[in-house]
């Protein structure tokens, strides 16, 4: 039977979490109150720039490193809970694989210390191995495998206990434009099975392609936190293309609230009445319109943002802006 | 399951090191060397019989003359090589085979996925422990059944006591061991685990050495350094004792013990007496005592270990 923490719809439910490295002058404050809710069966991106602490984090969420204080559940049980792990599949980063193993041994060694009965890992490893592509080199040893076949092979070895929630750390990390390709179709694929996918990674345009949520984390906080449309709402301008020459008219855009980038005319914010008004200016100028577009910003553009608003104020932890809870 | 895995990866680590077939190596030279002589009623043979030295021959002569039978003769040869092989060459050999086990186990990025199975980290610690108290006792069975045979054959000596010099090698290592996995958890690095294993070594023998000495120098001496080297011996682990036990267990049946005469240097009466008692002590060093203390300050050390491990952030 269930209990009632089990049946919340969190896959993934932190709550201030804190994490320090370090005494004295050495003191480092990898994690400062982190909160984060993955859904089930969502595909989750952590975003953020390097040292933000999305390691630390991740790692405490597969009990390999210890909290300093941390609340909240995994699939429903609490957070450092072993027994959960078995049902949990793990890719960290910069992974250091038995180089005296081949690929096979590998997947079984590991299925075998998430207590996956023998036969069910000896099937799972013939099939993962065919799924990412790797049936060829199964006996070799892994000392022989390039860093795109590790990756593959983590990526297996991942998904050995046939786990409902899976946590990827840079999974693409050298992996070729191909393999990227191959790894996003397997995530979609494990999406598609109903299984929860947290990835930690710093391609963003790998995120913005399979994410459904994603969190900002910088400087051990949660900057920001959502579906990339909620994310991106607030984050559109419209860009109006003219033929002609438009510089004269650089005072009056500025007086309504526009500019003007690389010979185009850019309307801030989701306006549509002032992006109106400013046709019809141009229309009595007599210049002719190309286009007008609405331009969504990239996660990219949103990081950088970001990371602009939390450098604007130092000292003050950003502000996190968790979407409303399920 | 989750042990057996474990285990079965330091085999398979073991395997791939050099180090373990320079050990496999060694033992056949060392069996091949013991094979090459050859015992029987009325001489030695060496190179299957090219060469022969009869009993009857003035090259016996003093301690050997005392000896007298051939078995005797024979055992006192085999615990020699075990005590050389034990006491040195192999528990420096199995530390520098499995010394790199742990710090390799926990270098960053290898240690990740381990500790993120549904395991405790104490279970995940005691399975890398076993697999290396596993790897000892195969290399120990196969040095120890090798050599066993070969005294059987070739020295007409079959001594069941010798067989329970496979336990008493790997608690000897065993007691080496524990420093080793201390300080490999504590620095990670290989080549620390080993030296401080060697220094630890080197103290664990001191209290002994240091009463041996006193009681010839002063034999009826009860000062401070007695009783501190007496305390200390009953702390630490014994390891000088393992090979006076392993002896004794190999000679089991025979009258090894043949009186020494009092070697030339000490004229002392005193001093001979002490050499005696000394003598006499060694052959009733209780096995249980022995070993009990010393595996107590093992688990003392293992748990240490353990604890630092699971308190580790990787």
């Amino acid at each position: 039977m269930l209990t009632v923490t089990e049946m919340t719809n969190w896959a993934v439910d932190l709550i201030g979490v804190r994490k320090t490295y370090g005494r004295g002058a050495r003191r480092i404050e990898a994690l400062r109150g982190v909160d984060i809710q993955v859904g089930r069966g969502e595909i989750f991106g952590l975003l953020g720039p390097n040292g933000a602490g999305k390691s630390t984090l991740v790692k405490i969420m597969m009990t390999v490193v210890h909290p300093d204080q941390a609340m909240g559940t995994i699939l429903g049980r609490p957070l450092g809970n072993r027994k959960k792990l078995a049902v949990i599949g793990y890719l960290p980063e910069n992974h250091r694989f038995p180089p005296y193993l081949s690929g096979r041994q590998l997947l079984e060694y590991y299925a075998a210390l998430a207590k996956v009965e023998r036969t069910r890992r000896r099937k799972n490893a013939e099939r993962l191995l065919e799924r990412v592509g790797m049936s060829a080199w199964a006996a070799t040893r892994i000392s022989k495998y390039s860093k795109g076949m590790m990756q593959r092979l983590g990526l297996a070895q991942a998904l050995m206990n046939d786990p409902e929630l899976v946590v990827l750390d840079e999974p693409t990390d050298g992996v070729d434009p191909v393999g990227r390709r191959d790894i996003r179709n397997l995530l979609l694929e494990l999406k598609s099975q109903r299984k929860t996918i947290f990835l930690n990674s710093h391609l963003l345009s790998e995120l913005e392609m399979v994410c459904d949520r994603v969190a900002i984390l910088i400087e051990g906080l949660v900057a920001r936190q959502g579906t990339l449309a909620e994310l991106t709402e607030h984050t559109v301008d419209y860009r109006i293309t003219v033929s002609g020459n438009v510089d004269a008219l650089r005072p009056d855009l500025e007086a309504r609230g526009a500019a003007l980038q690389n010979g185009e005319i850019v309307v801030p914010g989701h306006d549509l009445t002032k992006v109106n008004e400013l046709v019809d200016l141009l229309r009595a100028r007599k210049l002719l319109i190309e286009s007008v577009k609405p331009h969504r910003f990239s996660l990219e553009d949103i990081l950088v943002q970001t990371m602009g608003e939390v450098a604007a104020q130092p000292g003050a932890p950003p502000v996190a802006r968790p979407v409303a809870r399920r | 399951m989750q042990t057996w895995a474990l285990i079965a990866d330091c085999f398979r680590e073991a395997f791939d090191r050099k180090i373990f077939w320079v050990m496999v190596a060694i033992t056949l030279i060392v069996t091949s060397a013991m094979a090459c002589i050859g015992f029987d009623e009325r001489g030695i043979s060496f190179l299957f019989g090219v060469w022969r030295l009869e009993y009857s021959n003035p090259a016996f002569h003093g301690g050997l003359a005392a000896i007298g039978i051939p078995l005797k003769f024979v055992a006192a040869i085999a615990i020699n090589i075990l005590d050389t092989f034990v006491g040195w060459i192999g528990a420096v050999l199995a530390l520098v085979a499995t010394a790199g086990i742990f710090p390799r186990f926990m270098e960053r990025g290898a240690i990740d996925v381990p500790l993120a199975k549904p395991l405790p980290r104490w279970k995940l610690f005691l399975g890398k422990y076993l697999g290396s108290m596993v790897f000892i006792l195969m290399q120990a069975t196969l040095f120890v059944a090798l050599t066993f045979v070969v005294i059987g054959l070739r020295w007409r000596a079959w001594l069941p006591g010798y067989l329970l010099s496979i336990p008493l090698m790997v608690i000897l290592f065993s007691y080496l061991y524990g420093v080793c996995a201390l300080v490999g958890v504590m620095t990670r690095s290989t080549a620390t685990a080993i030296l401080v294993s060697l220094a630890a070594w080197l103290v664990f023998a001191t209290p002994a050495t240091v009463l041996q000495t006193m009681s010839i120098v002063q034999p009826r001496g009860n000062g401070r350094i007695v009783q501190v080297a007496r305390l200390a011996r009953w702390v630490l682990p014994k390891t000088g004792e393992v090979a006076y036990i392993a002896g004794r267990w190999a000679g089991a049946g025979i009258e090894l013990d043949v009186p020494v005469p009092p070697p030339a240097g000490f004229a002392d009466d005193n001093q001979a007496a002490a050499m005696r008692e000394l003598s006499e002590q060694q052959l009733k060093i209780s096995a249980l005592k022995s070993i009990g203390s010393s595996l107590a300050f093992e688990l003392v050390i293992v748990l240490l270990a353990m604890r630092r491990f699971s308190k580790t952030d990787f």
